[in-house]
Parts: C-alpha cells; structure tokens; sequence
C-alpha cells in the first residue's frame, strides 16, 4: 500500500462490514477501484492524482455500511458453512463413489461379456435355446429372464439377469435363485440355483438345471418371500423339439 | 443473489453426496432403520414388531417377529455415529423348534412356540445357570454378561412345564 491516507480509508470502511470474513476480499477491490482512479486521475493531469483518487470515494463510513447492507453476516455465514459443508461431504463421498464407480464399470463389463459358460464340451450339443424375455420383481431386485439353452445331456442352462433398483435404499445383497425354487410343471422339484449374481447394479447370471425329467414339459421358478411377496415364472418348452429330445 | 445461488447449489451437491454415502455405504443413523432396510435387502420381512433391541460394545442387534418367523440383524457402530452391518447377518429364522434358541455375543434370545413350556432352564459351560419365565409372547432374551469369553458356551437348555418336566432339551 503505497500511501498512509489509502490504508486509513480502507481501515474504516471495512471496520463497519460486520462479516469479518469478507474484509480482505472488499479491501482487495476497493484498492483496485484507488488505483484505477489514481491512473484515470494521473492520466487527467492532475497534480495529487493519489489523493484525487481518494477524495472520488467519497466517505469511507457511508461507504462501509452500503458495503455491510451487501454483505449479510446471516447470509455470509449460511453461504461459508455451505462451502465447508461440501468439502466434508466430497471426502466422505470418495470411498462410497469409488465404490459406485466399481459396480458401474462391473455392470457394464458383465453387459459386454456376460459370463455364461459354453457346456457343449461336459453337456454335449445343444438341442435348442429358447428366448425367454420374462421379467418379475420384489423388493428391490427385478429379474429378468434371457434364455433357456437345452443340452444333449439332459441339462439346461438357464441365463438371467438380476437388476437392483437403484434408488432403493434396501441394502444391497446379491441374489441367486435358493434352493427349491425350480420345479417342472407338475410341481415336481429340480434340483438348480446358486447361479450367482454379483451384487452389482446389473448381473448377468447362470443357473444349472441337471435333473429334470425327460417327460417335462415345462420349467417353474417360484422365489417365495416369508413375508408374502414372490418371484414367479412359467417356461413353456417348444412342442416341437420337446424337452425330452 | 450471487452467494445464495452459491449456497443453493452447494446445500444441493451435499444432499446429493450424503444420499450417494447413505445409498451405497449402507450406514444408518438409528438401528431400527438398519434393520429394515436390511430386510429389505434380503428380500423379507418388513418385520410386524421389533421384539428387541440391544446395544454394548460397539455392537448392536435388533429382533423382529416377522410372518412365522424371526428376523435378526447383528450391526455395529460406523464412524461412532452411525450404524452398520456386522460381518455375518443372520436375517430370517424359521421358528420350527418348540424353544428356538439364538444366541449373540453374551445375548440369549428364546422364542417359545409350545405352549405348555413355561420356563427356560440354560446352563453354559462355564457353570453358570439361569432359569426365566416364559412371557405371554414367548418370547425371553438373557443377558449373560461378565463372562471370561465374548461367546456363549451353552452345556443345556431346557424347555420346562409348570411341573418341572423337561419338554425339549438341547
């Protein structure tokens, strides 16, 4: 600060701005409006353009309290907690987005290479695969049925996709269809689930179908919640090739 | 105008960073919010009454009577302010004993389905014995703290009649 008379002025306008946070900034401007005036002032000729500059202020008091009426101690205060506010926040969101970064970059793998295995070599040729298209949902998962592939063997692959809806705020779980879910369309049970979802937002998951009875003619799945809500499909297999091929 | 659109956007960016922490953390403020929303996950429940709740130790659980069921969420303290699944969830029991018989920590929680039992006899490895009344509700929780051990060792538990007679033993 070159001169004594500027420090002076700014002492007192910026002593009546009651949000003391903001002093150094407003002092920061009004040295820039001194010297800008100071210039323009020097630039006119005249002989103290530094005093020139200051005497176009006008009165630092009156100056200071428009400046106060600006800035709100209530509104400084709201607006500084704010900003710490956000700075806590990202930090402790940096673990918990990471980890939504995982389960996109998870989801998306899954959706470009869907882990479904080729069974041709310990089940034999494939007999037909049948699109399913089926979807059911419960609490806070929908899934959805791909397709139905039936090998030589008497096995079946079942392919799905488990969906979490994401803005459930359940806890995520992974979901695998439970044991006793699978039955053929007499109600008979097949043994089959534990396919294995990731728990991510989308899984792309594979279930094992090994002792249906050749004779069946159809395929249901039945997740039944002990609270009431329940999963629930019908497969119909194709006339034509039958089940029992 | 500028700083109360400034305060505006941040206040919305921090609602939107703590939904994302709460969403994908799985940190709850109050136990009970935990535990419904861990049944909910585990696709069950919600449970018609919270039976009991506990806390000690920095660890927690919470029981609820759900369909013909019982449902058990062990937590523990997150960040000394929040609360957390433990390691292992028990989640839904099916009540297929005359005494069913979970146990937490230094807890013992008994869910009576037979009428005719009364009482409930436990004696822990230790030698350590209690013997409580059944409530109307069957349902007892013991608290066997003070022990060398954080887990129950039980040698029996016995459901007894009005008479004494043992009706189920373990």
């Amino acid at each position: 600060m070159p001169f004594p008379e500027w420090e002076e002025f700014l002492d007192k306008t910026v002593s009546q701005v009651r949000f003391r946070y903001d002093r150094r900034e407003i002092r920061r401007e009004l040295t820039e409006h001194l010297e800008d005036a100071r210039d323009a002032a020097a630039d006119r000729g005249e002989a103290d353009p530094a005093a020139a500059a200051l005497a176009a202020m006008g009165d630092p008091v009156e100056l200071g309290r428009a400046l106060d009426r600006e800035h709100k101690p209530l509104l400084g205060w709201i607006w500084r907690l704010s900003r710490w506010a956000l700075a806590l926040a990202v930090l402790v969101s940096v673990l918990p987005a990471l980890n939504l970064g995982i389960l996109l970059v998870g989801s998306a793998w899954e959706a470009r290479f869907p882990p479904y295995t080729d069974g041709t070599e310990t089940h034999g040729e494939v007999l037909w695969r049948m699109d399913l298209d089926q979807k059911d949902s419960f609490y806070n998962i929908t899934v959805k049925l791909d397709e139905l592939v039936a090998y030589a063997d008497g096995s079946y692959s079942l392919r799905y996709q488990v969906r979490h809806h994401i803005l459930d705020t359940g806890i995520w779980w992974s979901y695998d269809f439970p044991y006793g879910s699978f039955t053929d369309l007499e109600g008979n049970p097949v043994s089959g689930g534990f396919g294995g979802s990731s728990g991510g937002i989308v899984s792309y998951c594979e279930t094992w179908l090994e002792d249906l009875p050749p004779e069946a003619e159809g395929l249901l799945i039945r997740d039944q919640s002990p609270s009431g809500p329940e999963l629930y499909f019908r497969i119909e297999f194709p006339k034509e090739e039958g089940a029992a091929a | 105008m500028k700083r109360v659109k400034q305060t505006g956007l941040c206040l919305a960016v921090v609602a939107a960073l703590l939904f994302l922490c709460y969403w994908i953390t799985g940190y709850r403020l109050t136990q009970e919010r935990l535990f419904y929303d861990c049944e909910r996950g585990l696709r069950y429940g919600p449970s018609e009454e919270i039976v009991f709740s506990w806390e000690g130790e920095g660890k927690g659980l919470v029981a609820g009577r759900c369909g013909e069921g019982f449902s058990l969420v062990e937590m523990r303290r997150r960040l000394g302010l929040f609360w957390g699944l433990d390691m292992s969830v028990t989640g839904y029991r099916d009540l297929d004993e005359a005494v069913n018989v979970f146990s937490y920590r230094s807890l013992l929680l008994a869910q009576v389905t037979d009428g005719d039992i009364t009482r409930v006899r436990v004696v822990l490895e230790d030698g350590r014995e209690r013997t409580a009344a059944v409530p109307p509700d069957g349902f007892l929780a013991l608290n066997f703290s003070g022990g060398e051990t954080d887990t129950l060792r039980f040698d029996t538990i016995q459901g007894l009649s009005d008479a004494g007679e043992i009706l189920w033993e373990w």
